[in-house]
């Protein structure tokens, strides 16, 4: 009976302390490609990203981290050929398990997730390629598909995303730039 | 009012968070195209019944145990319009990529009341004789639907959709300007 206790004692320090294992940040190198939606030219380059803060778990499947993006895109048209973008945005993740199931037993787990994610952005040139936007100021979106793998507190996460740079209307014009494939491999800690 | 309020008094034991998948086909009703008077056509016909479908990825949070918020992202085909002139077919397809907003209401009996709101980009693509250029707009799309569970993974579903749009007078504006489109579908949801 004590021998009992003692290992339901265990696993409750454990999960609770696994939760507390649970990685809080992230940093991650990403590579872009893809040709421009409806344009004759490719876009490349490269993505620096990391996550600053990650609030409580949202629900037992859902994450909300604040995100920091730098990224350098260079297009294979006649003129306007390079772009350097840096933007804050919420990014929320949603696995399609449970994600802290086998991290309670410390145990390495691949955790599979879809993630959205819309802030601001700072566009160093107001024409990229073919596109024009109305302001520097402008709103990048993701849309994310990847997988975390290893431990609680470090692990890495592979992703697919596309990116997407527009004003939303709030200023003209409003010619969208998109990114259609950014692999990034990242490193989870804390 | 003792009725709507047992509706509420033990609410659906299978809601739940999590990714969902749906698939859904139906009819959908497109309007606002131009007469067969105005184009000169011969005749217009609409696809065969059951010529719409979507396909969409979601998640589901839970609120409270009766309130869901949430986002769902789709592709979807509205039918075609076919044109028939003497000197060949004009035909019109409407393609969308949806980003909505969700409100579930879970109910007893497994079931659920749910809205999807928001953006989408709608392509009206026009082939054939006076094919021209597909071209995308922004339009408003409202859902209104309802669900029953019939495990925690597994529901089926009815919905009303209703995409704004507008009245065109000339085939060659279509693209630059949208038709209005409703439409009935039923799909299955597969939640993680």
């Amino acid at each position: 009976m004590k021998q009992k206790i003692v290992r339901i004692l265990c696993l409750i320090i454990a999960i609770f302390s696994s939760q507390a294992m649970a990685w809080e940040h992230e940093i991650s190198v990403g590579y872009g490609f893809g040709k421009e939606i409806e344009e004759d030219y490719n876009n490349h380059g490269f993505m620096i990203s990391g996550k600053f803060y990650k609030f409580r778990p949202l629900d037992e499947r859902l994450i909300l981290t604040i995100d920091g993006t730098v990224s350098h895109w260079h297009a294979s048209s006649e003129h306007h050929k390079d772009l350097t973008t840096v933007a804050l945005a919420p990014n929320f993740r949603a696995y399609f398990g449970d994600p802290y199931y086998l991290p309670r037993m410390n145990c390495t787990s691949i955790r599979p997730y879809l993630g959205v994610s819309v802030g601001p952005t700072y566009l160093s040139s107001q024409i990229y390629g073919e596109r024009k936007q109305g302001s520097h100021l402008a709103l990048q979106s993701t849309l994310e598909v990847g997988t975390e793998w290893g431990k609680p507190n470090s692990s890495i996460d592979l992703n697919l995303h596309l990116a997407h740079y527009c004003n939303a209307g709030l200023a003209k014009p409003n010619q969208g730039i998109n990114i259609l494939y950014i692999l990034s491999i990242g490193y989870q800690f804390g | 009012m003792a009725s709507i309020i047992s509706l509420f008094a033990v609410t659906n034991s299978y809601a739940r968070n999590g990714i969902y998948f749906t698939a859904e086909g139906g009819n959908s009703y497109p309007s606002g195209f131009p007469s067969r008077e105005d184009t000169g056509a011969d005749r217009i016909k609409n696809d065969e019944s059951f010529s719409s479908g979507r396909i969409s990825v979601g998640y589901n949070h839970d609120v409270n145990c009766w309130f869901g918020l949430g986002m769902n992202i789709g592709l979807g085909h509205y039918g075609r319009e076919h044109y028939y002139f003497p000197e060949g077919e004009t035909t019109i397809s409407n393609n969308t990529l949806e980003f909505l907003g969700v409100a579930t209401l879970h109910l007893k009996y497994n079931t659920d009341l749910f809205c999807r709101v928001g953006g989408i980009r709608l392509t009206s693509t026009v082939s054939g004789h006076d094919a021209h250029e597909d071209k995308t707009q922004v339009r408003p799309e409202l859902m209104l639907g309802g669900a029953y569970n019939f495990t925690p993974h597994l529901a089926a579903n009815i919905s009303y959709l209703h995409i704004k749009g507008q009245e065109i007078d000339d085939l060659r504006d279509v693209g630059a300007m949208t038709p209005t489109i409703n439409g009935v579908l039923l799909g299955v949801q597969y939640t993680f």
